[in-house]
């Protein structure tokens, strides 16, 4: 369980029904703080949630993902949070992980530790996906100048320090590049620790298109000219 | 005149009266009450007299009259995308600023 160091797991769902319920049954086993973040799912996304004793927000309006991190940054920080971890509900990220997440913020060698599937494993990746990916991350190289290996995580960990200044303005997808270049901007300290990513038949159908890349990153490039 | 001056300048004339009537109302203030007059008075101008927009062709060497207006069409098209695009987004971000505060305040938890 956790010691004084406060970590805080925030979980993102949209739609997920029953399946949340493995992956918050996996997460209590080691961790006691876990807040969901119930982005206006039309399901009984929220009932499952509840059913499993954890802390749940819910988006009377689906927000997108970007939103809903940012609803559950905010609530674990106005509880003292000293560590955020953000994690899929999917279930493609392991709980067992996320220790070694926490260890460079715990030592205080970073305030941002990213969760990089490309220095781990990841599993049943098809190909195609795997060449977005890769665009990604070299556009990330490119636009926010920030060398990472692996840019679309949603296995990551913030220090109370990094939460505190990371804004999400990005509502939907392109929260990822947004978190990417705020380290970049604010002259976070940060640091990857190889992951694995289990990607079933069920996560990809669910999980992002490939083509919604492209939007991904015009919303990207077009937020930046909005203020 | 042709009768679609006639209903073209019409229209016009009553879209400039309608804007002063709202601005003694509402008063003079900010620029865009001049921009919006100067365009009904733009394309009066150009609906009265027709050689104007060719002569204006001509000057910036485009060539056809129609083809001025084609692209000052773009512009403007261009230009509004962009706005009433950058108007939802921030709408958007207010919209979730008022959901998280919903959000925060209704935190649940059962046991």
């Amino acid at each position: 369980m956790d010691t004084p160091f406060d970590v805080w797991i925030v979980v993102p769902a949209y739609n997920e029904g029953r399946r949340l319920s493995v992956t918050l049954r996996n997460l209590r086993r080691l961790y006691s703080n876990i807040v969901v973040v119930d982005d206006g799912s039309r399901d009984d996304t929220g009932q499952f949630a509840l059913a499993e004793g954890v802390w749940v927000l819910r988006h009377p309006i689906n927000c997108g993902q970007g939103a809903a991190l940012q609803t559950g940054i905010d609530f674990a920080l106005q509880q003292g949070a000293s560590a955020i971890v953000t994690f899929d509900a999917d279930g493609q990220h392991s709980v067992d992980e996320i220790s070694g997440l926490l260890e460079p913020l715990r030592s205080g060698a970073a305030d941002v530790v990213l969760g990089s599937r490309f220095l781990g494993r990841a599993e049943g990746l098809p190909f195609s996906r795997r060449l977005v990916l890769k665009a990604g991350v070299l556009f990330t190289r490119i636009f926010s100048r920030i060398r990472v290996t692996d840019t679309h995580n949603g296995l990551r960990a913030l220090s109370r320090h990094a939460a505190e200044r990371i804004r999400l303005h990005e509502n939907r997808m392109a929260h990822a590049s947004e978190i990417l270049h705020q380290i970049q901007l604010l002259r976070l300290r940060y640091c990857e620790q190889p992951v694995t990513i289990r990607y079933t038949a069920e996560t990809l159908t669910k999980g992002q298109s490939s083509w919604n890349a492209i939007s991904i990153l015009s919303q990207f490039i077009l937020g930046r000219f909005v203020r | 005149m042709t009768p679609f001056q006639i209903v073209a300048l019409s229209s016009l004339a009553a879209l400039v009266l309608w804007e002063v009537a709202r601005l003694r109302s509402a008063g003079f203030s900010g620029g865009s009450w001049l921009v919006r007059i100067g365009v009904w008075l733009a394309a009066a101008a150009a609906v009265a007299q027709p050689q104007l927009l060719q002569q204006l062709a001509n000057l910036l060497g485009i060539g056809r009259g129609t083809d001025v207006l084609l692209y000052l069409l773009v512009f403007a098209f261009f230009g509004t995308s962009f706005f009433l695009y950058a108007r939802t987004i921030v709408l958007q971000r207010q919209l979730t600023q008022l959901v998280r505060r919903y959000a925060l305040d209704n935190a649940q938890r059962r046991g």
